[in-house]
């Protein structure tokens, strides 16, 4: 898919001040220092260019993942996918929330701290990237 | 025609068991249902366009704010979970349940008008968090007690070792002054003693050589169940004991197919001993067949011979312990080698036409190998 340089810049700032928001947000709610790194833009056809998405599912290999989509539709139809291999997303919600005793289960309330910190990382970028669609567009729950 | 349209989302917001708060982009109320009522005890006449953080003080927490600002923005639904923020919405009494814990969605909420508002939902998670935390604890109670059991058994096996060593470093010395002692008998006996002499020298020599047996029944004894069972072929183990001297001119019928069965490693002296028995008792066997009988819950495995069989009047007591002239495994180990892995074993032959045991193994405890 051809896509001019001067759009991906503008996506990757976009991105990168909504990961930068969402930083900010981790830091006050768990009162420790997170930092996120600004993701690599690429803008691929999903269908046609399914080999520019295989790194990422092979640096997470037959591992089970913890997977959280928000889905939209309006002026852009599609979802939002946070990937992250199951133990660290465990080890995530357990630091975040101080929990001594390791766990190898993902509860109910983890899931539910796992979508707040998912949550947070996703809606601030895509309230960035809302800067330029027209109309607001329609959310389901994250799942 | 715009009020009639509030007044029916009012009533049907009000019908859910969630607590539900609409607010405008200037974070006034302009919903409040009646869940959020009974919980909170704020009657909505009384929080109406007044500011959230008026009637809901964790409202004015910048961070909630910048939060519910991202909803305004596009961003989507905003999540707080139970874990990261305590209760946001005020309830009526401290001794309630309903509401205690909260979680709390902010999502976009468009009405015809077009004025951007949010729904605050409230959802009720105090008895699924009350449950969760129930749950890890008694998972964690249950890992303590399986790490405890660990610790015990370490110390058992430790305990177990030292008394086998004890007692094998025992039994070793008794053997040798037992032998020095038969030894002695036998020279006083060849010195030909006369009258009562002999017969007691005879008798002493009969009681060592039966603390002898003793302590050879106390090893065999103290090597059952100090290994795991394992699987053992039928066939593999009657052709590996049935071999040496004991069994020439005897004929092994094996049929038992790829039957494998779950036992303590002594098996194989069990089965050996039973071969053996066979032999020495039989007095004229030739031929000894080992089969299985496959049955709905278990498997029988029958090992018989054609020797004498088994006198009627002694056929109770051969497994009992101490029962026979020999000085090998007896019977009575062979029963609690098999009993090990739940294996039970009765005889089932007939005097002059030959002995006949029948070993029961109980379902789980074997398999056909390739099935």
């Amino acid at each position: 898919m051809n896509v001019s340089e001067e759009v991906i810049d503008g996506i990757r700032e976009l991105v990168t001040i909504g990961v930068g928001r969402s930083a900010g947000m981790l830091n006050r709610l768990t009162k420790a220092h997170v930092t996120l790194t600004v993701p690599e833009v690429q803008i691929s056809n999903v269908t046609q260019d399914i080999q520019l998405i295989k790194p990422t599912a092979n640096s997470i290999n037959s591992e089970e993942i913890s997977h959280i989509i928000l889905e939209f539709s309006g002026e852009l139809t599609g979802s939002f996918d946070l990937i992250i291999p199951f133990l660290s997303a465990l080890n995530l919600v357990m630091l975040l929330t101080g929990e001594k005793e390791l766990s190898d289960e993902m509860d109910a309330l983890r899931v539910e701290t796992l979508l707040e910190v998912s949550n947070i990382i996703i809606s601030s970028v895509m309230s960035s990237l809302s800067i330029f669609l027209k109309s607001r567009l329609l959310f389901q729950f994250p799942r | 025609m715009w009020d009639e349209k509030k007044s029916l989302i009012a009533l049907n917001l009000n019908t859910l068991p969630v607590g539900i708060c609409i607010i405008r982009e200037n974070y006034t109320i302009s919903l409040w249902n009646r869940t959020i009522e009974q919980w909170s005890g704020l009657i909505a006449t009384d929080v109406l366009d007044k500011p959230i953080e008026e009637v809901v003080p964790r409202f004015a927490d910048p961070l909630i704010q910048e939060r519910v600002r991202v909803v305004f923005r596009g961003g989507g639904p905003v999540i707080f979970s139970s874990r990261f923020h305590s209760r946001i919405f005020p309830i009526l009494s401290e001794t309630q349940n309903e509401g205690k814990i909260q979680r709390i969605t902010v999502s976009p909420f468009e009405l015809s008008d077009g004025e951007p508002r949010a729904m605050i939902s409230v959802e009720d998670v105090t008895a699924i968090t009350e449950q969760v935390l129930k749950y890890r604890q008694i998972k964690d109670m249950i890992k303590n007690e399986l790490e405890e059991k660990k610790k015990t058994e370490r110390a058992l096996a430790i305990a177990l070792s030292k008394l086998n060593t004890l007692s094998s470093i025992t039994r070793h010395d008794l053997n040798n002054v037992l032998t020095a002692f038969l030894g002695y008998l036998t020279f006083a006996l060849d010195e030909k003693p006369e009258g009562k002499i002999i017969t007691y020298l005879g008798k002493m020599k009969q009681a060592a050589q039966l603390m002898q047996n003793h302590i050879a029944f106390a090893r065999d004894y103290q090597e059952m169940g100090n290994s795991l069972p394992s699987w053992f072929n039928v066939e593999s183990l009657v052709r590996s004991s049935g071999v040496g001297p004991t069994f020439s001119g005897m004929t092994l019928n094996v049929d038992t197919g790829t039957l494998e069965v779950l036992a303590d490693p002594l098996i194989e002296k069990a089965i050996y001993n039973l071969l053996e028995n066979a032999v020495r008792h039989g007095e004229h066997t030739t031929q000894i067949t080992i089969r299985s009988i496959p049955m709905e819950q278990e498997v029988i495995i029958i090992i018989e011979d054609n020797g004498t069989g088994i006198p009627l009047q002694i056929k109770g007591r051969i497994f009992d312990r101490g029962f026979g002239s020999n000085t090998g495994l007896g019977l009575f180990l062979v029963r609690e080698i098999l009993g090990i892995t739940g294996m039970q074993i009765i005889e089932t032959g007939t005097e002059n036409i030959g002995a006949k045991f029948e070993i029961r193994v109980p379902t789980g405890h074997f398999k056909y190998t390739g099935h």
